[in-house]
């Protein structure tokens, strides 16, 4: 949405439902696809994301404009509730581990990947491996469809950077898939 | 450039799958098998999606529609952009226009209420409320809607969720049914929480840099006399909604409380107490309660005015038995811990305009804070436990750490954090950096752990550090920290962390090599038990658990989702699971 149609909406949507309405009718699926791409359970995503729009309503008087846009506003504050979500909902995601089979070996994951469940569910997990920025990124890319331009808006970094960490979070979730190897550091940090 | 050039085609293809969701057949196909690779796993993410329902889009959008602007504009806004029920909306089209006519050739006295009635359809009452005592902050529906006394009027007809708040009272709520077209009175009295009063005798004295715990420090309760400021400083959520009640503690009852669950365990002073010596403190609600593990009474030693349990945490530091904590950015209180029915008294009132930061213990009966000012840079100050000036003891910077023998202070500079010696004032720059935050010296002031930005520029943003009171030893000991605790030989340290939205407790042990190891996934606000050293308490989502550090056996110690932050445990495990 072009930032002054966009703009003037809010400002409409602050005492006008019917603007509200239009914003949620335009922002909802992406939102959606964002959350969902970043937490695992359906159910679980439908809370956030009303929450989000929930706290959006809210919040809706604080907010103007000032460099800030309102997408990135809006997807700020469904970053903050996934957070929120984890902090207060680990043992979910656990129980998603261990439902995941190895795979049969590293190579044919990558082939496989689109055809069977049990890979999208691993790609799924996989994806949760990754540091937040990367899922974030590969969120909005994939998952809301923003162009490198709105994501640059959105986090506050230059369009040429969204596509060079786009890339290397596919390098990396790559990686994860056909060699294996963890994101996570299981070694403990050692003395400066 | 021409590996620029490939990497551009190859940024190009990844943006066509994004916004086609697969390779197409005109994308030229790749010979590099790791980018063919590559293009198959964007493919594989951009057939991830999981499509909302339409049922639940339509669902959350009549809520929210519903909680956009309640009774009579409501209706009016429903028929505007409703997709639902067209019919009978022309229907209304028609009757609103005839009636319009109507009110221009009839008296307007006659017509207006008719078209009222017919287009805005009232289906809301009125609500008046009063509190004993007054100042009540309100909610309604989870919403903070003013304080006592308190009248609306065009509530939706129904049931709704009301609640009342004020300091030093216990929360009431209750659900209200809303009549259409009535107004309803409701009246509360409020139920107090009794605060205890320690008069200073003739026979105290102050002391000066004590060390022993024999000679406490001196409480002097004095009331607050002034207002609490709401928070933008450390601790406050992006929530600014709810204005914080007064601090003032002179509104607190005389005498004891009548009402309550908390009541039976309020004692009378000259009675003997039955309370067991195993306990935590813990936030539950805005209640900082002490929890009795063998009786399971809990007692609420504060309120808390605001929600934020986490910021407060980040203020809760012990020394000796005592404990002193911001309840909210003006205020200072002090628990004594040793006390079976501890209460958290006033020591400092900021004044208005002033926000504190990062209170300390510094020396046996002195606090170190940093005191924020509108416009101003701020200053570090120092407080004498029961006087009530403030000594400025660093002005260049605001950030700052009392070292509890008294012999240190750390500053969080604009270069960097500093450790500054109290007595000569040498100071040394032990880590370079910005944006440094969570000071936190080991009890016996040898060690200081902070959070800082990260040496190693990833995804991750900042680290936990822990490095000696002379700046030796500096020990990146692990990512993503959130809260930590010493232990009281100062030779551990318990700490959670978020990686990758996973929390864990982890622990450092200053006398091992390399950094700190992973203890459990999923707990919360770890914490040293004060009589076990080798023990440590945690909250999950399944309750509050304790950790035996020998072999790591976990133990349940109180089922449920009861606290939402912990602040000190003692006695946590039982006798059985001691060694």
């Amino acid at each position: 949405m072009e930032t002054r149609i966009e703009q003037r909406l809010v400002q409409q949507a602050k005492s006008e439902p019917e603007a509200f309405g239009e914003l949620y009718e335009y922002y909802f699926p992406k939102i959606y696809s964002y959350v969902s791409y970043r937490v695992m359970k359906k159910e679980h995503t439908e809370d956030i994301v009303s929450l989000t729009f929930t706290k959006a309503l809210e919040k809706l008087g604080y907010y103007s404009y000032r460099g800030l846009p309102f997408s990135a506003w809006l997807f700020r504050i469904a970053h903050n509730n996934i957070v929120d979500y984890y902090r207060h909902d680990s043992s979910g995601r656990l129980i998603e581990f261990e439902q995941i089979a190895e795979p049969a070996t590293p190579r044919d994951m990558t082939e496989r990947i689109v055809e069977k469940n049990e890979d999208y569910v691993l790609l799924r997990s996989l994806l949760a491996e990754l540091p937040a920025e990367s899922q974030n990124l590969l969120a909005m890319k994939f998952g809301s469809g923003l162009s490198n331009r709105e994501i640059a808006r959105t986090l506050g970094m230059p369009e040429g950077t969204v596509g060079s960490k786009i890339f290397r979070a596919l390098k990396v979730l790559k990686n994860l898939m056909v060699d294996g190897e963890t994101w996570e550091e299981t070694e403990s940090l050692t003395s400066c | 450039m021409g590996r620029n050039r490939e990497f551009d085609e190859l940024l190009n293809k990844i943006d066509e799958i994004a916004n086609n969701g697969h390779i197409t057949e005109d994308m030229e196909p790749e010979t590099d098998p790791k980018a063919r690779d590559l293009l198959r796993v964007a493919e594989a993410l951009a057939n991830l999606n999981m499509p909302p329902s339409e049922d639940f889009k339509q669902r959350l959008k009549k809520k929210l529609m519903s909680d956009y602007s309640p009774g009579e504009k409501l209706a009016l806004s429903e028929w505007s952009w409703s997709r639902f029920g067209a019919g009978a909306r022309k229907t209304q089209l028609v009757a609103l226009v005839a009636m319009l006519s109507i009110a221009l050739l009839s008296s307007a006295a006659l017509a207006l209420p008719m078209l009222h009635d017919l287009v805005f359809k009232p289906t809301t009452g009125n609500i008046v409320v009063y509190s004993e005592p007054a100042n009540a902050t309100i909610t309604i529906d989870g919403k903070n809607t003013g304080s006592t006394p308190y009248s609306a009027r065009g509530l939706k007809v129904g049931t709704h969720r009301m609640s009342l708040s004020l300091e030093n009272y216990e929360d009431w709520s209750a659900n209200i049914e809303v009549k259409k077209n009535k107004t309803i009175e409701i009246r509360v009295t409020m139920t107090g929480i009794e605060v205890l009063e320690v008069k200073p005798t003739s026979k105290q004295k102050r002391t000066e840099n004590v060390a022993s715990s024999e000679q406490p420090p001196k409480a002097n309760v004095s009331n607050a006399s002034g207002n609490a400021q709401p928070g933008s400083s450390q601790g406050s959520s992006a929530d600014s909604a709810g204005s914080s009640p007064s601090a003032n503690q002179q509104s607190a009852p005389s005498g004891s409380a009548t009402t309550g669950q908390e009541q039976s365990s309020t004692p009378n002073i000259s009675e003997p107490d039955k309370r067991s010596n195993r306990y935590v403190l813990a936030i539950e609600g805005r209640r900082l309660v002490r929890y009795d593990l063998e009786t399971g009474d809990d007692l609420t030693v504060t309120l808390l005015p605001q929600a934020d349990a986490a910021a407060m945490r980040a203020t809760f530091s012990t020394w000796q038995g005592y404990a002193v904590f911001q309840a909210n950015p003006g205020s200072l209180f002090l628990i004594d811990l040793k006390k079976d029915s501890p209460k958290a008294i006033s020591i400092y009132e900021a004044k208005s305009g002033e926000t504190i930061l990062n209170p300390s213990w510094s020396g046996s009966n002195k606090i170190v804070f940093g005191l924020a000012g509108q416009g101003n840079n701020g200053r570090i100050v120092e407080l004498q436990i029961g006087g009530s000036e403030v000594r400025t003891v660093e002005e260049t910077c605001v950030v700052g750490a009392g070292e509890p023998t008294g012999k240190y202070l750390a500053l969080v500079k604009e270069d960097g954090l500093y450790i500054k010696e109290t007595i000569g004032n040498a100071e040394s720059r032990v880590f370079a950096g910005t944006q440094i935050s969570k000071l936190l010296w080991s009890p016996n002031g040898r060690k200081l752990a902070f959070v800082g930005p990260a040496r190693k520029i990833d995804e991750t943003k900042f680290s936990l550090y822990v490095v000696d009171c002379d700046g030796s030893n500096l020990v990146e000991v692990d990512r993503q920290p959130i809260s930590m605790n010493w232990s009281s030989n100062s030779e551990r340290l318990v700490y959670e962390v978020d990686k990758n939205s996973r929390v864990s407790v982890c622990l450092f042990d200053t006398q091992a090599l390399g950094g700190g190891n992973r203890l459990v996934d999923g707990g919360h606000y770890p914490i040293f038990d004060e009589k076990d050293g080798g023990c440590i308490t945690f909250l999950k989502m399944e309750g509050l658990y304790s950790l035996r550090l020998t072999d790591h056996e976990q133990q349940e110690v109180v089922k449920g989702q009861r606290f939402q932050v912990l602040l000190y445990s003692q006695g946590t495990l039982t006798a059985d699971k001691k060694l």
